[in-house]
């Protein structure tokens, strides 16, 4: 835990942004995919 | 105005004759408060611990009982006749009328039984204010089970279902009357302690019984 | 909506959010000289980044005289050379400062960033995390919206009976308790740094987790339901309706007059008022960071509709597919 410690900003930080890119990254999969089905 | 009066009328009629609603509320609180003794035998129990422990008696207790409103008419077939007889408005304030004086019923049997079983821990030192969160308390729990039994009676599976319902959306009801049911045991002059509590509890009553009164037609009419 | 049909929207939105988690987390933090004293004084931490406009050098003493962004006037020990010829008079610098407690002195640590863009403020406790702001606050912002947005899409669908509004409610409601679910993770990391553990019941924390069970009991109702859509649909969009009814008390009643970690509580135990929504209506936060928040919010605001639309389109091609099968 004490690089965890040290290190507060990064793994609260990375946490975030990957929360939101990965949720931005998903999304638009999703909304390939429903264009797909939805022009079939 | 009438029309009401007599679905309370009904209601009432029912209990008196089968004494299901309120007997079974009883034995809830008796058995929760044989068990609490039970486990805490000699044991010095805080005010924290009183107020949680009657808010969880009284709350499953409420779902033993209150959710019997709807959820029989249901299972014997008489809702079709209430709703020929009746408007929804009518059954619906009768139903409420009567749930608010189960509850509250519920809740003086609940602090009968605290009394005696718990005389030594539970001293209640300001009783206008524990009685105005209990009343108001009841009022909400009341309110709630009340158009949320009318939703599950109108669900084909009935069972389990209001408590799970029923739970959450009481749960910032009952945190504020334990709050404020806490407060009254540990100090004489409550009221400042207990202000944002209580316009918690009146806000949110008010709020339940507006919307369920606008919602219940919904419900009720197929 | 037809916003989202658009690839050139989405990749706008895409950069704008990639730009802003940047931003989050490149801007430097900036304090006062109070922080860094009361923070050493305190034993919270040696080392405090503040910023301060250079007035003066003294190449003999290596005295920089600063003023700070409350008008103190403070002095550092620039003892490096090499950090005193990077600025000159009327910059603003952003430096690492060690207060030595013993002769009341500055000393420079390290020179952050000379004439920054915009910088944070020192929240007190908080330190580097305050910039998580502008991520779990938002998040919590846009629930509360989704929720609302789904009360009001079940409100209508009760009145004109429109199956399309049903579905908008679900999804709404759906990406509500995501983004309240995104809220509680990412709060309960930070409150693993802040506070020491990762859930300590905290008045908003318990409510936060109320609300989880108020949605999650809309979905499992729905999904519990064997009844016809129609009916199915009703049932669901009055729980809706009255689900909603607690939120205000969960979220901006309960966590204001019951003790809490969280800024704003009625103990006072993290001091003052809530930062942005309070009853006296005045906002006690840093303009910087409270315009960064609203860019976040608005930002996160469209990646909810995004949701909700494309949530609502999934529905949609089901209920054709069980209506052609």
């Amino acid at each position: 835990m004490n690089f965890l410690e040290h290190n507060a900003l990064y793994v609260v930080g990375i946490i975030s942004a990957v929360i939101w890119l990965g949720l931005f990254f998903f999304m638009f999969g999703m909304e390939r995919r429903v264009r797909k089905l939805e022009n079939q | 105005m009438s029309s009401w009066q007599g679905v309370l009328r009904k209601d009432l009629a029912i209990e008196f004759r089968t004494r299901y609603g309120l007997s079974a509320v009883i034995m809830f609180l008796l058995i929760t408060v044989a068990v609490i003794l039970y486990s805490t035998p000699g044991e010095q129990l805080q005010p924290s611990i009183l107020s949680a422990l009657m808010w969880i008696a009284l709350f499953f207790g409420a779902m033993t009982g209150l959710s019997r409103s709807f959820i029989a008419e249901e299972e014997r077939g008489t809702s079709l006749l209430l709703r020929l007889y009746a408007s929804g408005e009518s059954v619906f304030l009768g139903k409420l009328v009567y749930n608010v004086g189960l509850m509250l019923t519920l809740a003086a049997s609940a602090l009968l039984f605290f009394e005696f079983f718990f005389a030594r821990d539970f001293h209640i030192r300001d009783w206008p204010m524990f009685l105005l969160q209990l009343s108001l308390g009841a009022i909400g729990v009341a309110a709630v089970s009340t158009i949320l039994s009318a939703l599950i009676g109108r669900a084909s599976q009935k069972g389990a279902l209001l408590p799970i319902v029923a739970l959450p959306v009481l749960m910032p009801l009952v945190i504020a009357a334990t709050d404020a049911m806490r407060i009254t045991l540990e100090v004489s002059n409550a009221w400042d302690g207990v202000r944002g509590d209580i316009l918690i509890l009146v806000s949110f009553d008010m709020a339940m019984v507006l919307v369920s009164y606008v919602l219940f037609d919904v419900i009720w009419r197929d | 909506m037809k916003l989202f049909r658009s690839n050139i929207f989405l990749w706008c939105l895409g950069i704008a959010l990639a730009i802003q988690v940047y931003i989050a987390f490149e801007t430097p933090i900036g304090g006062s000289f109070s922080d860094a004293k009361m923070l050493a004084m305190n034993g919270v931490q040696d080392v405090t980044p503040i910023k301060a406009t250079l007035l003066s050098y003294d190449p003999v003493t290596k005295l920089g005289r600063f003023r700070d962004l409350y008008d103190d006037t403070g002095h550092v020990v620039m003892s490096d050379k090499a950090y005193a010829t990077k600025a000159a008079v009327g910059d603003v610098l952003v430096m690492s400062v060690a207060y030595d407690k013993q002769t009341a002195t500055n000393n420079l640590v390290d020179l952050i960033r000379v004439n920054p863009m915009m910088t944070f403020p020192m929240i007190q406790g908080l330190g580097e995390l305050g910039r998580n702001m502008l991520f779990h606050v938002p998040m919590s912002m846009v629930a509360f919206i989704a929720f609302l947005m789904g009360t009001i899409y079940s409100i209508l669908y009760l009145i004109k009976k429109d199956f399309d509004y049903d579905r908008r409610a679900r999804a709404s409601s759906a990406a509500g308790l995501l983004f309240t679910a995104l809220a509680t993770i990412t709060g309960s990391i930070w409150a693993r740094f802040s506070w020491g553990t990762f859930w300590n019941w905290d008045p908003r924390e318990t409510s936060i987790f109320i609300l989880l069970l108020i949605y999650g009991a809309y979905f499992m109702l729905r999904s519990l339901l064997e009844e016809s859509e129609d009916k199915k649909a009703r049932i669901a969009a009055v729980y809706n309706i009255i689900a909603f009814v607690t939120v205000p008390f969960l979220m901006f009643i309960l966590p204001r007059i019951t003790q809490s970690l969280h800024p704003g509580g009625g103990g006072g135990m993290a001091g003052g008022e809530a930062p942005i929504i309070n009853l006296s209506g005045k906002v006690h936060t840093d303009r910087t960071l409270l315009n960064m928040h609203w860019v976040s919010v608005f930002l996160f605001l469209f990646v909810f509709l995004w949701l909700k639309d494309v949530y609502t389109r999934i529905l949609r091609l089901q209920d054709k597919q069980t209506e052609e099968n």
